[in-house]
């Protein structure tokens, strides 16, 4: 069937009302996570990963990438009225957000946001659909050597560009990875790490992982912080978010230009919303005719970065689906998901499974209009949800962590890998260690494993097949650069800070 | 902050040796057809190399450690401390590599290295053979 008569059936899949629901259900809440500081989509997808255990594989991975591109719309709101992004792609947009709210010119600014939000996800999706068609093509070619290395390449990537050096990242994938040993070796069938324990056997559980990882201790951080609770007011007239018709001419070229890098970087191993929208800044203010003007309130620092940071989200599946690697953490959320209902993304994905693959695109299309609708019109009420205290919130949120690891396999000690997770990543966070090359390393770890021993398995115990098939080849001398860089520039910073 | 910066790069140290004796109670299978054992060892040898770099970025930041280690050297001794390991036994092996490390990190007094090293293996013993019940290999003893 050619791809329009496959939109055209993904679109009657994605409007099954189940689906339909569920579709809604993941851009609302990823709309409230993204509204509300504290708890970013990370937190959302891996909160809500258990509950859609129990559901169908196609509406659980609708519902958990409409929390996905969802929270990119909701994250403007606090950065506009607040101050405060409520979650990381949307730190650029405080610059000239709040400064256009602080002018009276919240309206526009929360408009340009949704309406530019809902042009780069429209078509960032476009791109996913046919990007998707010859990247696929392009992996089938890819055989255990070329998965080892790009899972390689995938890892130094986020590592490198994670807070801190290069070796922290790099420690935490190191730890991630052995995380992922817990449980049955997928090959010999012996138990590993397990250290008597049943529970163990299966592994342990990225839903439980996760939600510790990046929900308890994001709240645990979030209790340490005093959140400003000023909120701007708006007007509650529909008409007064639409943006002039000079506010258009402003914007307009951000968008489309944030669109394209924005689905470039996300595409991109390691990249995603957040490099995307700082880049798009980087980009509006150098092509700008007035850059001393950025960070001032104009319209083009709202609508690039926020243009780009849904762009980015679409662009984030590219690997997902058509390699099987996830580019960043949300996507190896996403991924996790995936494996657990027993499918394995990948380049056969699009032939095995391609109702799903089109159900997937069409719910991002009907995603879109959904989150316009819920954007504008409800903005009054996300004003009203920002004023809910924090010493209430967090409470409720630790809550639904709790609920939600139990909910895994109705076991208390997933509660306690939960609880343990959750002081782990505070610690690690507390000391400047970035969670994301863990959690991508502990998805990714039994692949690259398999990967790895097939690999040496196929060459009869020789390293050198990493290096004699071209494209593994090509893969790794990029890690290896990469890491070369990584540690000149981490010489060099460190020298700075000896002379000073 | 160089204290914590040391403990920090201890703690993945401890992680990492904890990974590598867990990891030789599984076969090790060889290169044509790797075990369950093999890449678990690896990566545990990956994260002793990396707390290492830790180790020594802070040192060099804060001037206040003295390390002269090299990567190679290290790598050498963990080999060394794998092949030794299942023959002069976990106890033996693992003071006398503690006991290497710690004088090439900078204690100075040979009385404080025997402490310590004596002190890190007894912890491990108690921590990996007694509490979580590995079979830890015996050797000559």
């Amino acid at each position: 069937m050619d791809p329009i008569g496959n939109l055209l059936a993904g679109f009657h899949i994605v409007l099954q009302p189940a689906n339909f629901f569920y579709c809604f259900f993941g851009v609302f809440i990823g709309t409230l996570i993204g509204v509300l500081p504290g708890i970013g989509p990370l937190g959302g997808i891996a909160l809500l990963l258990p509950f859609t255990y129990g559901l169908n594989v196609t509406p659980a991975i609708i519902l958990l990438a409409g929390i996905y591109y969802g929270a990119q719309y909701g994250g403007s709101t606090t950065s506009i009225l607040m101050n405060v992004p409520g979650e990381l792609s949307s730190i650029i947009t405080t610059l000239d957000g709040h400064q256009m709210a602080l002018k009276g010119r919240a309206g526009p600014a929360l408009g340009i946001a949704a309406l530019g939000s809902f042009i780069a996800g429209t078509l960032g999706t476009i791109g996913l659909m046919l990007v998707a068609i010859p990247i696929s093509r392009i992996a089938i070619k890819f055989g255990p050597p070329e998965f080892f290395s790009l899972i390689i390449l995938a890892i130094i990537l986020l590592s490198s560009i994670s807070r801190g050096s290069v070796v922290k990242g790099l420690m935490m994938a190191g730890i991630g990875y052995s995380l992922s040993f817990v449980g049955i070796d997928p090959i010999a069938g012996r138990e590993r790490f397990t250290f008597g324990l049943t529970h163990l056997t299966s592994g342990l559980d990225l839903g439980a992982l996760g939600i510790g990882l990046f929900g308890v201790s994001e709240v645990l951080l979030t209790m340490e912080k005093s959140v400003q609770t000023t909120v701007i007011n708006v007007g509650t007239k529909l008409r007064g978010y639409f943006p002039s018709l000079k506010d258009w001419r402003d914007s307009i070229g951000p968008i489309v230009r944030g669109t394209i890098l924005g689905f470039v970087v996300g595409v991109i191993p390691g990249g995603g919303a957040l490099l995307a929208s700082f880049a798009c800044y980087a980009v509006e203010k150098r092509v700008s005719k007035y850059p001393e003007k950025f960070g001032t309130g104009i319209i083009e620092g709202v609508a690039g970065p926020e243009s780009a940071n849904n762009a980015a989200t679409n662009g984030a599946f590219v690997p997902l689906l058509t390699i099987g690697i996830p580019s960043n953490v949300v996507t190896a959320l996403l991924l996790g998901a995936l494996m657990i209902h027993g499918v394995q993304p990948g380049p056969f994905f699009l032939r095995q499974h391609g109702d799903m693959f089109w159900g997937i695109i069409a719910s991002m299309y009907i995603g879109n209009v959904m989150l316009l609708i819920l954007n504008l019109p409800l903005i009054p009420l996300w004003v009203q949800v920002l004023r809910i205290p924090q010493r209430v919130l967090l409470p409720l949120i630790l809550v639904f962590c709790i609920v939600g690891s139990y909910g895994v396999n109705n076991n208390i000690l997933d509660v306690l890998v939960m609880i343990i997770s959750g002081g782990a990543g505070y610690v690690l966070r507390k000391a400047g260690y970035e969670i994301a090359p863990l959690c991508v390393a502990f998805v990714l770890g039994p692949i690259m494993e398999n990967s790895f021993r097939q690999s040496l398995i196929i060459s009869r115990g020789s390293f050198m097949i990493f290096l004699k098939h071209p494209i593994s080849a090509s893969l790794l001398s990029a890690s290896a650069l990469l890491l070369l860089f990584s540690a000149i520039s981490r010489r060099k910073i460190v020298a700075v800070e000896l002379d000073a | 902050m160089a204290k914590k910066a040391y403990i920090e790069a201890l703690i993945w140290l401890f992680f990492s040796v904890f990974l590598g004796i867990t990891s030789i109670q599984l076969e090790f299978g060889t290169f044509r057809s790797p075990g369950p054992g093999f890449l678990p060892f690896m990566t545990a040898l990956f994260l002793f190399l990396l707390s290492l770099i830790l180790l020594f970025q802070k040192s060099e930041s804060n001037h206040r450690l003295n390390l002269r280690m090299s990567a190679c050297t290290i790598v050498c001794l963990i080999i060394g401390y794998a092949l030794i390991c299942k023959k002069i036994g976990f106890l033996f092996s693992t003071f006398l590599l503690m006991s290497i490390i710690f004088k090439v990190m900078g204690t100075k007094r040979w009385g404080w290295v025997l402490v310590e090293a004596l002190l890190v293996t007894f912890l491990s013993y108690l921590l990996f053979g007694m509490i979580l019940g590995l079979n830890l290999p015996t050797g000559i003893f």
